[in-house]
């Protein structure tokens, strides 16, 4: 009881200089520049479980954004981003993007995650902005959206090559599927069983999904095997697939292995031992950065692993890229919200993972690549489908 | 089907470890500790680091466990202590409170990327007799054990063990014998952040580290006490290894995808049936 | 007469909302603040009134979001009405099951009860893809609609949001002044007193899971129209988390402390965005720090700043006893309702056996109390004095035996059955329930013959309000007839013992009951106190009552007991008149001991 008074009065004036921060904060925004930036806002997951899908691509835009400014920004006016969290909640993610709107931003990059764009998505259309997102799941760009653009290649895409690699290169005919059971995974597995019906009249022999919190997938992995699958397609977050791999090589489990595109970043943040995962393949929208000979990527890489630490993965590339198109729209058709949208459906952009065009969906990419990763460390891609 | 025990096994014994060292804290103050999972959490990190200064394995334990055990301190002066007389929610929402900070803490202090921890074994496997095991499962049950025999060697052979109990039993009698409560739960949750300690160590390389490895471990945890029955040490145990077989088992006979439910709606029905679980205490209130 | 203007003044500011809020991004959060106001709201009247915790409303939350997407997406808004209605009845169904769990669990056993049923609400959401489509979510979800004038946007919305929380409040707080929520506090501080007193605490503990789930439904409707998508994401145990704080942070147990929480919860952590990648941290802190330096919440927080600042009034002060006897007026509770039957015994045992375990508390008792008796029950520390209460006021079922009240057979009856019947009960250990005033805890016992339902009350209807006032008359009477009518609106606990232990007397006599079975009721008190109860049970029966006396002072119990039964070990060794009990060699040898006799025969010679 004593000493709960002083605390109590410590508390309330930690809590008035807090209102008083968030009033400035509030205030600030009506100051005008006399040059005004170019505002373009992000909302991305930057704390939570997801936070891995956030903070690489709001570093990556920024450099995009820098590198632009440095080079006269939008015909002499400065790029700003406006940042905000979207946290692991789609609630908190239309919070996000009502902050970032009030800044009255150009163009919106949203998250790649598909259920908090389908949130953000009617609030974009209403308000007629441009918002460009790197979902794989298909249906996001099958809503009739005009304003929704995909840096990122939909499932579709990279099932179909999946599938034809697993068929006609491997010559593999029991395909099983182990996924995790949400809307990523599921639209792997859905993707995989269309082509194998359409390509080839077959049925996976084994479908086993899994919740994003197991650690453990040795009921999965049994029910593969149970089953007889020839080869395992895999559908998951990083981490899950990263167990996936040690726990296959544990149990013995010598068919092939293909991960998506998370295990290339399990692959390139160090997640699974060199030793698990030799021979085993992953699905990607494009060679991994650090393996191209190409000057401006191995610069851009270079760049990146300097400022973050880390090695860039496709996926943050696309982000780069796809914030290097609307900077390049920006230039060509101007700032207004209209024109971006006619400039981003428009334009053919040649980015640093490839080319980005948009498809009467708003899909900009289309390119899928086969990786294999070598015994001795290194990762060979196999098989490339690229736009033509 | 060995395979699969064997597994759920191992699994099993690390909800007990974490179920058991929740219990330890339930007993002494009769207060959930919500933010056990992150607990848990936070020793894996602090593992990671450790490892990453070059420290041999067992310095880095050893470096995990010294930390978890002043953390256990802080933790009970902090957050347990000033809500001590206070009802039994307040705790579980101060918890919960808790485990939002530490799951921003570790991300702001090691970064949005999962870790991954190289296990002391690497991912070679034990064949037995057609069965393959993993050394880090066969690792895990036989820590877990020594962690049981130590753990009642101390509580029913040592003078600092009467006194836990007692304390634990009756906090105002154990008073008038001159044990000084406040003193014996600060050792309570010292020994079972260093159980967290112990947990985090041992799921760290076989989980890979992210912020929300504690949450799925304390939702088990919480079956497990429940099945044991609220308040038994064995029980805790024993509840650990049935929700670590039972999930398992549904997942590869049932199904995989509602095996949370599943297990969660058993809970709830032994919840109904055995209201005072298979160990239990008596929950009736007296007349 | 503050209240009215307090409440104007929040209303006119509660409308110009939108009118001063102009942006977007303000708008929805004072509109997300409604919806988790209004669910914060629905969770108090489970753990505020009921004091039974759920950590599940998530999954509650959940259904009627779910409900009312599936029902609108992609129609028409004025399907909202009927959707709206909908979700809070299919919610309000599950509510009831989730309440018939919680009747055999308690405490903490209830709070992961209710968590596995958030984690299994939250695995079906998710993957039960054919009905709730998983993480793809359920879009299109139209704005609420007359038909003519849709709620199209936060500002039109907001009007929408604040109508059903007002009403929401409203019926809560009806409900919380009503004789259903004194009834739920009983059940909340003391749940054995509560059913003695005649509360069906298992019908109320279900129908409060029941109001609660049916709010939380609507809150969910509401939810899914405002954000027009909603998926899984939103309804995990997080949120049931954050409902909690905002309640416990607001002020549990309070008509406007549930509000305020969710208000300062839904903006803290968007006004904490300035602090970037620290806010969740802050936030998390804040939650934690709230809780430790808070303990009566922010509601309690400004009450206690008001009373320092402005009403310059220090808490109320500890009563002490009056060292003069309490002085009854002399319109004594006139005499009680129900005719004397015509056998002279209103409570016959035969044969009563109570064992626990391998203990046998009570063996092949037979005991009859006579209508109009004052009736002692003695005997040394465990000899089942106080068991023969407990199975005779239906808290256990006797293991054999038989128990007649007036003639009805009572053995297997729920507690609040037999109170019904007539027969009501004080507890050894005070079980008065603690957040109640004296009055309030004499009017939980107070039944009228026509009693308003659930509708009456919650519409406030004429016969409802008559009611009230009726039942205050007769706790009124109850309090006059022991002499408490001062202490009136006294918080029970600022009264010292042995006032403490006659609002007990007055709580059961308020039932109006034929027999009353008092525990120990002189357990605590000082020769002069003891006096005074002396005078009270003789009152008792002069005012028609039967008394049981279970009493370990001899004084007393031969100064007032026509007859007396002398338990040991279970069996009954003797009875009779105080003399003869007094003379009974087997009771003196085997219970009484030889100094106390000395003392026994000192006091009937004076």
């Amino acid at each position: 009881m004593k000493n709960r008074r002083p605390a109590s009065r410590h508390l309330s004036r930690l809590i008035a200089s807090v209102a008083a921060v968030a009033s400035l904060a509030i205030a600030a925004p009506t100051g005008a520049a006399a040059q005004q930036p170019v505002k373009v806002g992000v909302v991305l997951p930057l704390t939570s479980v997801l936070a891995a899908y956030g903070k690489p691509y709001q570093d990556a835009m920024q450099m995009a954004v820098d590198e632009a400014n440095k080079t006269g920004g939008i015909n002499g006016r400065q790029i700003e981003l406006v940042v905000e969290d979207s946290q692991a909640s789609n609630t908190v993610a239309i919070n996000a993007l009502n902050k970032v709107m009030q800044s009255d931003p150009v163009a919106v990059f949203g998250p790649a995650l598909g259920t908090q764009i389908l949130a953000l998505m009617p609030m974009t259309e209403r308000d007629k902005i441009t918002l460009i997102g790197g979902p794989s799941t298909r249906r996001v760009s099958q809503q009739g959206a005009k304003y929704f653009f995909r840096n990122s290649p939909h499932d579709a895409i990279s099932k179909e090559n999946t599938t034809r690699f697993l068929v006609d290169d491997l010559g593999k005919k029991k395909i099983g599927i182990m996924h995790v059971g949400n809307e990523w995974g599921y639209s792997g597995r859905d993707n995989v069983t269309e082509f194998l019906d359409k390509l080839y009249k077959l049925k996976p022999v084994s479908i086993a999904s899994y919740q994003p919190t197991d650690k453990d997938l040795t009921a999965q992995i049994l029910q593969m095997q149970r089953d007889g699958a020839d080869a395992i397609v895999i559908q998951g977050h990083p981490v899950d697939e990263a167990l996936a791999m040690r726990q296959t090589k544990q149990l013995n489990v010598n068919v092939p292995v293909i991960g998506s595109g998370s295990l290339c970043f399990a692959y390139l943040r160090n997640l699974v031992d060199p030793a698990d995962i030799a021979g085993r393949y992953c699905e990607a929208p494009g060679p991994l950065p650090s393996l191209s000979k190409d000057k401006s990527v191995v610069d851009f890489v270079a760049a990146y692993k300097a400022k973050t630490g880390f090695a860039p993965e496709i996926y943050t590339l696309q982000y780069y890229d796809s914030m290097g198109m609307l900077i390049e729209v920006m230039r060509k058709y101007g700032v207004d919200r209209e024109k971006i949208r006619e400039g981003m459906s428009q334009l053919s952009y040649k980015g640093l993972a490839g080319t980005y065009k948009a498809d009467e969906e708003g899909n900009l990419r289309h390119d899928s690549v086969i990786m294999e990763f070598m015994p001795d460390r290194t990762v060979k891609v196999i098989r490339e489908k690229r736009q033509s | 089907m060995a395979q699969v025990f064997a597994t759920g096994l191992a699994m099993g014994c690390i909800y007990a470890l974490v179920g058991l060292s929740f219990i330890l804290i339930y007993n002494a103050t009769h207060g959930l500790n919500f933010a056990h999972g992150e607990l848990v959490m936070l020793s894996a990190f602090v593992f990671y680091s450790a490892i990453s200064t070059g420290a041999p394995y067992w310095a880095a334990v050893l470096m995990t466990f010294i930390a978890m055990a002043l953390f256990g301190a802080v933790y009970q002066r902090l957050l347990f202590f000033p809500l001590r007389d206070r009802p039994m929610l307040a705790f579980v929402i101060a918890t919960i409170g808790f485990s939002i900070f530490a799951r921003n803490l570790a991300l702001l202090v090691w970064g949005p990327n999962p870790l991954r921890v190289p296990s002391a074994f690497g991912s070679s496997s034990v064949d037995l007799m057609g069965v393959v095991l993993a050394p880090e499962q066969l690792f895990i049950v036989a820590v877990t054990i020594c962690v049981l025999i130590a753990q009642y060697a101390v509580f029913f052979h040592t003078d600092l063990g009467r006194r836990l109990r007692a304390t634990a039993q009756n906090v105002e009698m154990a008073q008038l014998m001159g044990i000084r409560p406040n003193r014996m739960i600060a050792i309570t949750f010292v020994v079972s952040a260093v159980l967290c300690g112990i947990a985090g160590v041992l799921v760290a390389p076989i989980f890979l580290v992210d912020t929300d490895i504690g949450l799925n471990l304390i939702l088990k945890a919480f079956i497990a006490v429940i099945i044991g029955g609220f308040g038994s040490v064995p029980g805790a145990v024993v509840g650990g290894i049935v929700v670590g077989l039972l999930e398992i088992l549904v997942a590869v006979f049932i199904s995989s995808v509602y095996k949370d439910s599943i297990c969660f709606a058993l809970l709830i029905f032994l919840l109904i049936a055995f209201p005072q679980g298979i160990f239990g205490e008596r929950v009736a209130e007296k007349a | 007469m503050r209240r009215p203007a307090i409440l104007l003044l929040l209303f006119v500011i509660a409308l110009a909302v939108p009118l001063v809020v102009s942006s977007n991004y303000y708008l929805r959060l004072v509109n997300l603040a409604l919806i988790f106001g209004l669910l914060a709201v629905s969770l108090n009247v489970v753990l505020g009134y009921a004091g039974q915790l759920s950590l599940g409303h998530a999954g509650l939350f959940g259904i009627g979001a779910y409900v009312t997407a599936l029902m609108t997406a992609g129609h028409s808004g004025t399907l909202f009405w009927p959707a709206f209605v909908l979700s809070g009845l299919v919610t309000g169904a599950v509510g009831l099951l989730i309440g018939f769990p919680a009747l055999r669990l308690k405490g903490h056993y209830l709070a992961l009860a209710t968590l596995g049923f958030g984690e299994i609400m939250r695995n079906l959401f998710f993957n039960w893809r054919e009905v709730t489509h998983g993480m793809d979510g359920i879009g299109n979800i139209p704005p609420p609609s007359l038909g003519f004038f849709a709620f199209t946007g936060d500002t039109r919305f907001y009007y929408l949001g604040l109508l059903m929380l007002a009403v929401a409040m409203l019926l809560v707080h009806r409900l919380e002044r009503s004789k259903y929520g004194r009834m739920l506090a009983a059940i909340r501080d003391a749940e054995l007193a509560a059913g003695v007193v005649g509360v069906n605490v298992p019908r109320l503990k279900v129908t409060a899971f029941f109001i609660s789930a049916v709010l939380a439904g609507c809150a969910g409707s509401l939810y899914a129209h405002l954000t027009s998508f909603i998926s899984p994401d939103v309804f995990v145990f997080d949120v049931s988390a954050q409902v909690l704080s905002m309640v416990l942070i607001g002020g549990i147990g309070t008509t406007w402390g549930p509000v305020l929480g969710a208000v300062v919860l839904t903006f803290l952590p968007e006004m904490l965005r300035v602090s970037k990648s620290y806010y969740q941290l802050i936030y998390g802190a804040g939650i934690a720090a709230m809780i430790i330096f808070f303990p009566g919440g922010l509601l309690g927080m400004a009450r206690a700043c008001w009373r320092l600042l402005v009403a310059k009034k220090a808490p109320e002060d500890v009563l002490y006893a009056s060292t003069e006897p309490s002085t009854p007026p002399a319109d004594a509770m006139s005499p009680l309702p129900q005719s004397r039957t015509g056998s002279s015994a209103l409570l016959v045992a035969e044969g009563v056996t109570m064992r626990f375990g391998g203990l046998v508390a009570l063996k092949d008792l037979a005991l009859d109390v006579r209508e109009g008796e004052i009736h002692a029950l003695i005997g040394p520390n465990g000899s089942g004095k106080s068991t023969f209460i407990n199975v005779a006021s239906g808290i256990y079922t006797p293991t054999s035996g038989r128990i007649a009240f007036a003639n009805e057979s009572i053995v297997g009856r729920k507690p609040w059955l037999i109170a019904g019947l007539g027969l009501a009960r004080t507890f050894q250990n005070l079980r008065l329930f603690q957040s109640l005033s004296v009055i309030e805890n004499v009017l939980v016992g107070c039944r009228t013959s026509d009693a308003a339902g659930w509708f009456g009350v919650l519409a406030s209807t004429a016969k409802a309000k008559s009611e009230g006032i009726e039942l205050q008359r007769m706790a009124e009477e109850a309090l006059n007839f022991v002499g408490l009518a001062q202490f009136r609106d006294r918080p029970i606990r600022t009264l010292p013992h042995e006032q403490q232990r006659i609002v007990e007397v007055a709580r059961a006599i308020a039932m109006r009951p034929r027999l009353i079975m008092l525990d120990e009721p002189a357990a605590g008190m000082n020769p002069a106190e003891v006096d005074r109860l002396i005078e009270r049970i003789r009152r008792l029966r002069d005012a028609g009552m039967t008394i049981l006396l279970v009493e370990h002072n001899m004084p007393l119990v031969m100064k007032v007991a026509d007859r007396i039964t002398v338990l040991n070990h279970g069996r009954k060794i003797a009875e009779g008149d105080p003399s003869s009990i007094r003379d009974n060699p087997e009771v003196i040898e085997a219970y009484l001991g030889h100094s106390t006799r000395k003392r026994l025969l000192q006091h009937a010679a004076s």
